[in-house]
């Protein structure tokens, strides 16, 4: 693979402009971030993201892990300021070098949207037009946002199609959607994300539709892209085995809230909240044949209906009276929190 | 897993081609190409086995699925399931085979009808089957195996999209056991699932074979998953079985490219954990 030109230079891009930019501060800071669904007929007030933090920096990445329900997907589109009809932020912040995206008004929350932070989905049929050539879909990003004549921009589209790895790129860029194969089309999602050079890329559950022979080739390109590029990845997946070869650093979401943060040889080897503990027991792994694998019982709360204190206390074996309050952030090593009242047993310290 | 000789065959599979007409897929619609999703097919189930079915996607794995429960007949080839050809049987004969091999499938948020109550989707094979349990017995025998897959009788009035993922996996194969096959077919039971429910289903698959005798044909994209639930694997790419083994053949001493391939994209945890802190399993010494 001969490394191409990159597609236009690397352009600062609106948010430099602004007094908040910090080139040195992190490329992406979620701060208490709170989301709901606020009460509506019949319907309580629903909290899907409830005081998340965490932060990545160029050419990090970060792992955002956790089940279905606990907030990986709306926290991912907060940053995008792409949430779903109904859902609105209470308070917090989502700051990308600095500028805090929640204070922009649409206008300009546009110009950020790929060029400063781009995102790839887990269904890459849903983000592609059936009907329009995947080339000409790359090029008209670069045409929208006024970055190249109709000439240029399908060269461009050509030289990320060849970026992301798709070989006889040219003749590819000519093809429709439904002409590629899973994996090839979601390497197309990636070319048309890293379209505006972002500083962030999210990848939500990039590969959960993928065979695993697909989902390890999209997980080593991102990880190829993320080096050319410096970008700061942020991966969401459900699977710790998933990221555990690429996270720098590990999230896990529970209910809305990150109960656990920690560097990802940390996390793995010295997990600190049972809820950690629970997800990586879960996991089929080689070589442990005939045992029965670990369950967690039961299901996350409803975030209509939270359990009070610790969300993680109707299904934790650890639980007892004094989870009946909210347990705090605690530091148990460097750059390593839990909120469990309880940590020091579960790590055996 | 279980010590037990599987000596007698209660499937048996020869040489079995299944062809599809490629009319709506675009690239090959000229020249009236036929796709052969299954391709000169042999496996055989012993009783009390699982065999691990497992392949990329579009590899034939759910074709062959189908082919075995009688959903589809087969292009050619022969499908013997307790001593009897399914596929020359047609009619009632059919129908009344097709209950000893009954079909889970693969996603549960769209392989039940939304309009139905959990009681009428278990029951509905039933009543298909008449013979099986005398209609007064329906509510006893729905409720018994709402229990047998971890669900309480009391969901049988509610309606699937009550339900998580895992639960309404656990519907679909209360169903599958309503008619007690001898042999079930799992096309992918835990894909759509979180890892943490993957596992209640895993181990709900494995209580179900040592409580009930049931043989299965276990069909995965993932190795680790099987790994754990089947006693033999068989590799299928493009239609065909290009390797079949014990799980320590194929996990230990990999004999096809494919297999290989498989086994390296896998993902898996045993790097990042090595240097572990904590005993394991990590979770059941908490308690
Ligand atoms: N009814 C049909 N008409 C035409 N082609 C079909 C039909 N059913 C299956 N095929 C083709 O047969 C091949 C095998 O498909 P099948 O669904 O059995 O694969 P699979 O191994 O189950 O894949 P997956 O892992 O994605 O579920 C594919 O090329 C598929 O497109
Ligand atoms: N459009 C919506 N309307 C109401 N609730 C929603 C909507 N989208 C998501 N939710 C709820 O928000 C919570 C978090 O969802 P999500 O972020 O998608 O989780 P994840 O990505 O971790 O699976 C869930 O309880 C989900 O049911
Ligand atoms: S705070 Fe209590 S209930 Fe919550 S995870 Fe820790 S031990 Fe379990
Ligand atoms: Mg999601
Ligand atoms: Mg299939």
């Amino acid at each position: 693979m001969t490394p191409s030109p990159r597609p236009s230079p690397p352009s600062p891009g609106p948010l430099t402009a602004l007094p908040a930019y910090d080139a040195d501060a992190p490329a992406l800071a979620v701060d208490d971030l709170r989301v709901e669904f606020p009460a509506a007929r019949g319907r309580r007030t629903s909290t899907v993201v409830d005081g998340a933090s965490f932060q990545v920096t160029a050419g990090q990445t970060l792992a955002v892990v956790g089940e279905s329900g606990s907030g990986k997907s709306m926290t991912a589109r907060t940053a995008l300021g792409i949430l779903p009809a109904g859902a609105a932020v209470r308070s917090g912040s989502v700051r990308v070098h600095g500028v805090d995206l929640l204070t922009l008004d649409e206008r300009r929350l546009r110009t950020v949207r790929g060029r400063h932070v781009a995102m790839v989905f887990q269904d890459a049929l849903v983000a592609l037009n059936p009907v329009i050539p995947v080339g000409r879909q790359i090029a008209e990003v670069f045409q929208v946002h006024g970055r190249a004549g109709r000439r240029a921009a399908a060269r461009h589209a050509v030289d990320l199609l060849d970026r992301v790895r798709i070989p006889d790129a040219a003749r590819r860029a000519g093809h429709y959607p439904h002409q590629f194969s899973g994996g090839m089309r979601q390497r197309v999602v990636i070319a048309m994300a890293l379209a505006l050079t972002p500083q962030v890329l999210i990848a939500d559950e990039p590969t959960t539709a993928l065979d695993v022979t697909v989902q390890a080739q999209i997980l080593a390109l991102l990880q190829e892209l993320q080096d050319e590029h410096r970008l700061a990845l942020v991966l969401v997946s459900h699977d710790l085995a998933v990221v555990a070869q690429s996270a720098d650093h590990v999230a896990v979401m529970y209910a809305g809230q990150v109960v656990e943060s920690a560097p990802g040889y940390e996390l793995y080897r010295r997990p600190a909240h049972p809820y950690t503990r629970a997800l990586l027991d879960a996991v089929p792994r080689r070589g442990r044949r005939g045992h029965p694998l670990a369950t967690l019982p039961g299901a996350p709360p409803d975030p209509a209906r939270p359990a009070d204190g610790c969300r993680f206390r109707p299904r934790c074996p650890l639980a007892r009276a004094q989870c009946a309050t909210p347990p705090p952030v605690h530091n148990v090593g460097a750059q390593h929190t839990s909120s469990c009242h309880r940590w020091q047993e579960v790590t055996g310290s | 897993m279980t010590a037990e000789p599987h000596s007698t065959p209660v499937l048996d599979v020869r040489d079995l081609v299944k062809r599809h007409p490629a009319g709506n897929r675009p690239l090959a619609r000229r020249g009236g190409h036929q796709i052969t999703a299954v391709d000169g097919v042999d496996l055989t189930l012993r009783h009390g086995e699982t065999l691990g079915l497992v392949g990329e996607s579009g590899s034939g794995k759910s074709s062959l699925a189908r082919l075995l429960t009688a959903v589809d007949r087969p292009t050619s080839g022969e499908i013997t399931v307790l001593g009897r050809r399914l596929d020359l049987l047609r009619g009632r004969r059919l129908r009344e085979m097709r209950r000893n091999i009954q079909l889970v499938f693969q996603d549960p948020y769209t392989s039940l009808d939304p309009r139905m109550t959990v009681y009428d989707i278990v029951r509905e094979p039933l009543l298909i089957h008449r013979e099986v349990t005398p209609r007064a017995d329906h509510r006893a025998r729905v409720a018994e195996l709402l229990e047998l897959v971890g669900l309480s009788p009391d969901h049988a009035s509610r309606r699937p999209h009550e339900f998580s993922g895992g639960q309404r996996q656990r519907i679909g194969i209360a169903r599958a056991l309503a008619l007690q096959p001898g042999i079930l077919v799992c096309d992918e039971p835990v894909s759509a699932l979180d890892v943490s429910v993957q596992a209640q289903i895993v181990n709900l698959f494995t209580a179900l074979r040592s409580e009930l005798g049931i043989s299965y044909i276990f069909i995965a994209h993932d190795l680790a998953v099987v790994e754990h639930v089947a006693d033999r694997i068989a590799v299928m790419r493009r239609g065909r079985i290009v390797e079949t083994g014990t799980v320590a053949d194929i996990y230990d001493r990999p004999q096809h490219p494919y297999t290989q391939e498989l086994l390296a994209s896998s993902p898996d945890l045993e790097p990042a954990l090595r240097g572990r802190a904590v005993p394991d399993p990590g979770y059941e010494w908490l308690r």
